[in-house]
């Protein structure tokens, strides 16, 4: 049982540190400040989700568990609110969106 | 034990009147006992007081009004419909993770960026702010603004546009607060542009015009 | 499970900088403000994961709690301070 738990929690949390990867390739790799936030918005929050998951299985079930889902329910209420506060700056500041030749 | 009728009538219309606090209270005393981590009763007698206490203010600030005039005590969440809401959101979180994985990993990255502007019908502040939360959070869409009762949003290829103002999940958000509302008359007036002068422009008309 | 998690944490290190590039390059600054708020994300983890490391999840999970509310406050406070009629680019 705990073998199948640890090997959960190693499953999830490399997954976790992979999405993180492709986040922070996606922000390197977008061409303008707009797509970037998608990239940070989206992929990050999935990343970060996996990984607390895989560290609930790790840990077990307990007050300190709980207060790692917290952790993950924060970080995916606030991203969008943080990527529409900066997208909306730059919109109003006169950023020019990226578009296709 | 029993209760007679007169009794429980004057409860309900209680619960009714205060649901809103009750769910306020309960949420935060969850909160406090989690963050704390002891269950005897020191704790939770600190707890049960502060959480008076900010349930007590926050019932005064609900009265003053928000910066567009609007007043946030309206309508009421239906509770049993958000619960089905959530695990919705969850699975488009994921989706929307893998896809724009895809696309960032994708060697020729075969995106199309434009800027949707379209009028939704939405009751209240709040559902707005669900909406454009869950807009950010589905797949391929990013809320740049929300102005009065028009959203600007950001769409990373034309097949997320074309989800977006079918108004599938504005029907979903409506449904939290109405009885019963289609996908079509919720999105209205929508435009697409490939610039950012023209957002801007449409933003700025509209403060002008406050 | 120790070496393994001593790994991870490492692996973190090297995504965490990743964004860095995008912070020192960005051509406006609000690429650099969302390579910072991306970096925050990743130190969240990073604390957590160092929490497991010292066998003290319970007092890291504060201090991770704490650090994500700083993060989401420092990028809203800085994105309220430009204004919009500004007519430069940074």
């Amino acid at each position: 049982m705990e073998l199948i738990a640890n090997v959960l929690a190693v499953f999830f949390l490399l997954a976790g540190v992979t999405f993180m990867l492709v986040g922070s390739i996606g922000i390197n790799r977008f061409p303008d400040v707009y797509c970037r936030a998608h990239a940070a918005t989206k992929v990050d929050t999935l990343g970060i989700m996996l990984f607390v998951l895989g560290l609930v299985f790790f840990t077990g079930l307990s007050i300190t568990s709980l207060k790692l889902i917290l952790v993950a329910i924060f970080v995916s209420l606030t991203s969008p609110v943080a990527a529409h506060a900066l997208t909306r700056r730059a919109l109003l500041h006169g950023v020019k969106p990226w578009t296709k030749k | 034990m029993t209760q007679n009728p007169g009794t429980e009538q004057v409860q309900t219309g209680f619960f009714k009147k205060y649901r809103g606090l009750l769910l306020q209270a309960l949420v935060l005393m969850a909160l406090w006992l989690i963050l704390s981590g002891r269950f005897y009763f020191e704790p939770i007698f600190y707890g049960a007081v502060s959480v008076a206490l900010v349930v007590w203010l926050n019932s005064k600030i609900r009265h003053i009004p928000l910066s567009n005039g609007e007043i946030l005590t309206g309508q009421r969440i239906k509770i049993l419909r958000l619960l089905t809401y959530i695990p919705w959101l969850l699975w488009q979180i994921v989706m929307s993770a893998f896809f724009v994985a895809y696309l960032t990993l994708h060697p020729k990255m075969p995106i199309n960026p434009m800027i949707v502007r379209f009028k939704s019908k939405l009751p209240n502040s709040l559902a707005k702010v669900i909406l454009g939360n869950s807009i950010s959070l589905t797949p391929g869409t990013l809320t740049m603004d929300i102005r009065g009762d028009y959203f600007t949003v950001h769409a990373i290829v034309d097949k997320v546009e074309q989800d977006l103002v079918s108004g599938d999940m504005e029907s979903r958000v409506g449904q939290l607060y109405l009885d019963s509302c289609t996908p079509e008359e919720m999105c209205t007036d929508i435009s697409i542009t490939k610039r950012g002068l023209e957002a801007k422009k449409a933003l700025q008309r509209d403060e002008e015009k406050k | 499970m120790d070496t393994f998690f001593t790994i991870v944490s490492a692996a973190l290190v090297v995504v965490l900088l990743i964004p860095f590039y995008r912070v020192l390059r960005g051509p406006t600054v609000f690429d650099r403000l969302l390579g910072a708020a991306a970096v925050g994300v990743k130190i969240i983890t990073l604390v957590l994961l160092f929490g497991l490391i010292y066998g003290r999840v319970d007092m890291f999970v504060d201090i991770a709690l704490g650090y994500a509310v700083l993060n989401f406050i420092a990028v809203i406070a800085v994105a309220r301070y430009f204004t919009t009629k500004s007519k430069t680019r940074p």
